[in-house]
């Protein structure tokens, strides 16, 4: 069976979108604590698992690998997934602020 | 001078990993520093006197596959440090510890789709390994059921065969429970993943 990613789980989203540049595991992490203000912390093990069937997907691809550690960058398949993912959430967005209204 | 140690038999089925990690858990915030871990039905787990403190544990289940350099990598740069080892099957499982700060739970795996992933690999190689247990012991009925026949060399191997047999018998139900613990536990973090 083949993944869809869409809609996509929040961790998937976070490291496709932190792959825009190229980085290494670690640096993922760290990207993601920070641009969520440490909201989202992201298990060691869930990174690994989740960039190998990312990569399986085509949706990002190693770049190198330098003293045991493997980059990556989104792949252009993965920036369409990506966009598609961010114009959904955008429906989500406006759904809901539209039933909502303003509150807080 | 060599610091006190003490060792623990405990019993935990494949799919109770995470009561393997409280117990670790425990056990530290006791004054015991888990080091080392010896094969068996029940495991024995060794522990090195320290002083009490909070940290947590984490098993991870690799599969030759996924065994990398670049995996031990990165769980080393996000500051866990690698304890033992013990030989699963088609993979091995890896003890982890790392330093709670403000009492917070560390975790490896931190959302439904990777603790499902783990589940569902367990499920995988440890059936196909009961499945192979289940033909060996299968063979073996065959075998003993023409009867043991006195002295003879063929007697001999049955009497082998039946101590294989029986002690086969013993792993293929801990893995019969294992496997239906994991089954449980699969519908359980299926039914919170919605």
């Amino acid at each position: 069976m083949k993944h869809t990613f869409i809609p996509m789980s929040e961790t998937a989203y976070y490291i496709l979108l932190s792959l825009v540049e190229e980085r290494h595991g670690y640096g993922i992490m760290q990207y993601v604590n920070e641009i969520t203000n440490e909201r989202l912390k992201l298990g060691a093990g869930t990174i690994y698992g989740t960039l190998g069937k990312l990569e399986k997907a085509g949706l990002i691809s190693m770049t190198k690998e330098e003293e045991k550690r493997k980059y990556y960058q989104i792949t252009e398949e993965g920036t369409s997934v990506l966009r598609e993912e961010l114009s959904r959430i955008r429906e989500l967005y406006k759904a809901g602020k539209e039933v909502l209204g303003n509150e807080k | 001078m060599k610091s006190e140690r003490k060792r623990v038999k405990k019993m935990f089925f494949i799919h109770q990993y995470e009561k393997e990690e409280a117990f670790l858990h425990k056990m530290r915030l006791g004054g015991w520093k888990f080091v080392n871990i010896k094969r068996g039905i029940p495991t024995t787990y060794e522990f090195e006197k320290c002083e009490p403190e909070s940290y947590s544990y984490c098993l991870d289940y690799v599969t030759e596959q996924q065994d990398t350099e670049s995996y031990h990598q990165l769980l080393q740069d996000a500051g866990w440090e690698e304890l033992c080892s013990y030989p699963g099957v088609g993979g091995t499982w890896y003890y982890f510890s790392k330093k709670q700060e403000l009492g917070q739970k560390e975790e490896l795996f931190t959302d439904h789709d990777s603790k499902e992933y783990l589940v569902n690999r367990l499920l995988v190689t440890y059936g196909l390994y009961c499945i192979l247990l289940m033909c060996l012991e299968a063979n073996g009925i065959r075998i003993l059921s023409g009867g043991l026949g006195g002295w003879s060399f063929l007697g001999v191997l049955k009497i082998v065969s039946l101590v294989l047999f029986s002690s086969c018998l013993v792993v293929l139900a801990y893995v019969e429970a294992g496997l239906f613990g994991l089954y449980l536990k699969r519908k359980k973090e299926k039914q919170q993943s919605l």
